[in-house]
C-alpha cells in the first residue's frame, strides 16, 4: 500500500466550515468545535478528456485547502476518449495526467476507458502519476501494470487516514471491462461484488473507509447494501448526476455526472475519530467564475495540440461524396476489426469531401459523433432485411457498405421488391451461413430491423477505428467512382 | 441487454449507452432529449447523460422539461 503524505505547511489556525449546503459552493471557513475534523472530498468521474473546467476545479481546490479543512481529491475513472485534444496528444492522454498531477489528485480508480490507448500507455500513465491508481478486482499476474494497486491508505495534511479501494465494472458475457479484449490482454478481472466481500475488513483502525468505483450507480447502490461498513462510495460509469448524494444502507453514494461539468463534493465531520456527519452535493462548474491562471494557461497550451494537424494518409485525389467516404469508413472498420461486412448510414458521414491529405482533425470532422462500432452475427436474410429497412427509412440508398455490394430492386411506386447481395468473391451471399457484421452504434439503435443476435459494442469509436486504419495504410487508392449500392427498377 | 425505458422493455446490444436506448425507444423522445426539451433519469430520479453506460436490467425514464410528464 502506498502512503500518501502531503508536505504542506500546517495552517496556523484550524479552520473549518459548516457542512456545505446543497448549492455546492465551498463552505465558508469557521473554527470547529474541539475534537472535530472537517474533511472535504472532491471527486470527478467520466471526464472523457473534457479538460476545460479543470481551471475552475483548481481554483476550488486551492480555496478549500487554504481554509484549513482536510481536503482530498479523487477520480472515479474514464478520463479518456471524448476529446481529440487529449486522445490524440502525444503521448496520448498526457493533458489529463499533467493536470491531475498539478491538481494534487489523491487517487484514481481505473475505468473501462482507461484502457482505450492500450496497456503500454496506461502503464506509462500509472508510472508517472503522482497519485495511486487503484483497482482491486484487476489481477495483474503477468506484470503488465506493475504500478496498479488494489487499495491505498491516503493520509491528509492533518494526518487523517482514508482506506480506499477501487473496483471496475465487468461485462456479464466475457468477464472483462467494456473495452476491446486485446486492450486488457494479460489482466484478469474478478467479479466486483465477490472481490468486495474480501475487502470488508480492510478499514483497520482508519476513521474513513471509501470505495472508489467505476461500476455505475445501480451497482454502487448494490455495493452499499453489501458493505455497510463503508463511509462512502464515490463512483462513475453511468454518468449520473447524484445531487445530493444518496444514502443507502448508511453509506453515502456519490457520482458527479460526466464530461467535467460538475465537481462532486463530500463533506464529512469526524468526531472522536468516527464519522459523525456526512453529506454530498455537486458543484456546477459552468456556474463557477474563478479559474486558476496556471491551469488555464496549461489547458490553452494543450488545446493547441499540433497532433490534430498530423497527416494520417494521402490519396491521389480528393475523396468525394457519401458513397466514397462511406466506403472508406466501412473498409476501415471491416479490415481493422476483422469483420465480414460493415455498414455506415449516410447521416453519420458529416463531410462531403476529404482532401488528398487526410489529417486527424479531418477524421473527427467526418465522424464527430463518438459512435461505437457494434458487431452482430447476422444471417443473409437479416442483412437483406436491414438494407430493405434502411432503404425505406431513407427513401433511397442510405447504407454505405464494405464487404459486399447490393442492389435494391424497386417497383414504380419505389416499393422494395427484393435486395440482391453479392459478396467479395462476386457470388451471392450464402443463405445458409452467418456473417460478422459491424456498424456504427447509431444503426442498431435507430433502425428497426430483425436480428436474433442483440449485438455487442466493441468498445472502440468509429472515428478511432478509422484513424487506426489510416495510420497503417498511409497511401489510399480506389475511392473514385465507387458504387457498392445500386437501385434497379 | 434488456432494459426498460418509461416502463417499456427493450433489447439493446451489449455496451449500449443511454442515448442508444432512447433512440431505440422512440424517435420523438430522442428528438426531445437532443433538443433539451426532455431529460433522462434513472430509477432513483437522478439525471443521466446520453453517453452514460447502461447495465442489464436498468430502468430509465424520459421526462419532459416542462410539467414533469414523461414523453
Amino acid at each position: 500500500m502506498k502512503r500518501m503524505i502531503r508536505l504542506v505547511p500546517a495552517a496556523g489556525l484550524v479552520l473549518a466550515g459548516i457542512l456545505a449546503s446543497g448549492s455546492g459552493s465551498p463552505a465558508a471557513a469557521e473554527i470547529p468545535p474541539s475534537g472535530e475534523t472537517r474533511i472535504v472530498i472532491f471527486h470527478s468521474n467520466d471526464v472523457h478528456g473534457k479538460i476545460e473546467n479543470f481551471a475552475k476545479v483548481a481554483a476550488i481546490l486551492k480555496k478549500e485547502r487554504a481554509s484549513g479543512a482536510e481536503v482530498f481529491y479523487l477520480c472515479a475513472g474514464d478520463n479518456f476518449t471524448g476529446n481529440p485534444v487529449v486522445d490524440r496528444f502525444e503521448p496520448k492522454g498526457e493533458p489529463v495526467l499533467e493536470i491531475y498531477n498539478r491538481l494534487g489528485l489523491d487517487a484514481l480508480c481505473l475505468g473501462n476507458h482507461e484502457f482505450d490507448y492500450g496497456l503500454d500507455v496506461l502503464e506509462s500513465f500509472t508510472a508517472r502519476a503522482r497519485f495511486p491508481v487503484v483497482c482491486a478486482n484487476a489481477r495483474d499476474d503477468s506484470g503488465v501494470l506493475p504500478h496498479l494497486r488494489s487499495s491505498v491508505v491516503l493520509t491528509g495534511r492533518k494526518g487523517t487516514k482514508i482506506v480506499l479501494f477501487g473496483l471496475i465494472q465487468i461485462e456479464a458475457g466475457n468477464g472483462l471491462p467494456s473495452t476491446l479484449p486485446e486492450r486488457v490482454a494479460g489482466l484478469r478481472f474478478e467479479e466486483p461484488f465477490l472481490k468486495a466481500s474480501e475487502l470488508k475488513d480492510l478499514r483497520g483502525d482508519a476513521p474513513l473507509f471509501i470505495g472508489l468505483t467505476h461500476l455505475g450507480l445501480g451497482q454502487d447502490r448494490k455495493l452499499a447494501g453489501q458493505m455497510p461498513g463503508l463511509d462512502a462510495i464515490i463512483g462513475g460509469h453511468s454518468h449520473t448526476r447524484v445531487d445530493p448524494a444518496a444514502t443507502v444502507n448508511g453509506v453515502l453514494v456519490a457520482q458527479a455526472g460526466s464530461d467535467n461539468r460538475f465537481l462532486g463534493r463530500v463533506d464529512l465531520v469526524l468526531r472522536d475519530g468516527r464519522v459523525a456527519e456526512k453529506k454530498g452535493c455537486l458543484i456546477d462548474l459552468d456556474r463557477e467564475k474563478k479559474e486558476d491562471r496556471e491551469i488555464k494557461r496549461l489547458i490553452e497550451e494543450f488545446n493547441e495540440n499540433p497532433a490534430l494537424a498530423r497527416v494520417l494518409a494521402s490519396a491521389p485525389f480528393d475523396i468525394t461524396g457519401k458513397e466514397a467516404l462511406g466506403s472508406l469508413m466501412t473498409d476501415a472498420w471491416r479490415r481493422e476489426l476483422g469483420l465480414d461486412i460493415a455498414f455506415q448510414n449516410n447521416g453519420g458521414i458529416r463531410l462531403r469531401r476529404l482532401s488528398r491529405k487526410i489529417t486527424v482533425k479531418d477524421v473527427y470532422a467526418l465522424d464527430p459523433f463518438e459512435n461505437q462500432v457494434v458487431v452482430m452475427i447476422m444471417t443473409t436474410d437479416e442483412i437483406r432485411n436491414l438494407i430493405r429497412i434502411s432503404f425505406e427509412k431513407g427513401e433511397g440508398i442510405d447504407l454505405q457498405v464494405s464487404g459486399l455490394v447490393y442492389t435494391v430492386r424497386i417497383d414504380a411506386e419505389r416499393r422494395v421488391q427484393d435486395v440482391q447481395l453479392i459478396g467479395q468473391d462476386g457470388r451471392p451471399l450464402q443463405e445458409d451461413r452467418t456473417y460478422k457484421v459491424g456498424f456504427s452504434s447509431y444503426i442498431p439503435s435507430a433502425y428497426d430491423f430483425a436480428h436474433r443476435d442483440p449485438g455487442k459494442s466493441l468498445g472502440i469509436t468509429t472515428a478511432d477505428a478509422l484513424i487506426n486504419y489510416l495510420e497503417k495504410r498511409p497511401r489510399l487508392s480506389g475511392y473514385q467512382n465507387v458504387q457498392r449500392a445500386r437501385i434497379r427498377h | 441487454m434488456i432494459i426498460k425505458v418509461n416502463g417499456r422493455t427493450i433489447e439493446l446490444f451489449a455496451g449500449a449507452s443511454v442515448g442508444d436506448a432512447i433512440r431505440r425507444h422512440s424517435r420523438e423522445a430522442w428528438r426531445n432529449v437532443r433538443g433539451k426539451r426532455a431529460f433522462v433519469f434513472d430509477a432513483w430520479g437522478n439525471e443521466i447523460a446520453l453517453d452514460g453506460a447502461l447495465s442489464e436490467g436498468d430502468e430509465i425514464f424520459v421526462r419532459s422539461s416542462g410539467a414533469g410528464e414523461r414523453s
